[in-house]
């Protein structure tokens, strides 16, 4: 098994395992991931840091384009 | 869902999947394409500073009540998902070379080959922008 094969494996086992507890998650011992997502961003100031992120993200991806990473 | 949710919904959904499409034509580092990402990052910065913090929500403890009182479940898994989801894009990311340790923006890089790639892409980075300023879900 190669590097690269190990390390997209990982990824791939992460979101398996964030979208089985999406599924999983319910009732009132477990946030749903919109409640979570609620708690994180129910601070303006951690709200508009996140924005600022989004922007980030969205230019070096769209205005910079592919490879801006690199 | 009410009626006039689901109507803004039809509208939003097809202008925004239109929008995602030119703009997925442009080329980097053009006055145009800056100006496509520009429009809606304007937009969600000044929504995102216009609406103040909600009362409730606490991170401390494993539980955290909404501002109704109501009692709302534990957010650990989420941020324990997360945190594994960040270390493992770091230790890609500081690994080298890059071939052998993709990171989240290597694939990002690999979906946006094509025109329906990028419009799928800039969609997807539309969605999570206004995911971070629409309302407060609540549970019924």
């Amino acid at each position: 098994m190669t590097t690269r094969t190990v390390t997209t494996l990982g990824f791939v086992a992460i979101a398996t395992a964030a979208v089985v507890w999406a599924l999983v998650a319910r009732g009132p011992r477990w946030a749903t991931l919109p409640e979570a997502w609620d708690v994180l961003r129910s601070r303006r100031t951690v709200r508009v840091l996140l924005v600022l992120g989004w922007i980030w993200l969205g230019w070096h991806l769209f205005a910079r384009g592919s490879g801006a990473f690199d | 869902m009410t009626h006039s949710h689901a109507s803004r919904v039809a509208l939003v959904v097809p202008a925004a999947a239109a929008y995602a499409w030119v703009a997925a034509g442009q080329q980097p580092f053009t006055l145009a394409q800056e100006m496509m990402v520009a429009l809606p990052a304007l937009a969600v910065l000044v929504v995102a500073l216009s609406r103040p913090s909600w009362s409730g929500p606490s991170w401390s403890g494993p539980s955290w009540s909404g501002g109704a009182g109501t009692k709302r479940g534990s957010t650990v898994p989420w941020v324990v998902l997360f945190v594994m989801g960040a270390a493992w894009e770091l230790i890609a990311f500081f690994a080298s070379p890059r071939a052998d340790r993709p990171t989240l923006s290597s694939f990002a890089d690999d979906a946006m080959g094509t025109h329906a790639g990028r419009a799928v892409m800039f969609l997807l980075w539309l969605a999570l922008g206004w995911s971070l300023v629409k309302r407060r879900a609540v549970r019924p």
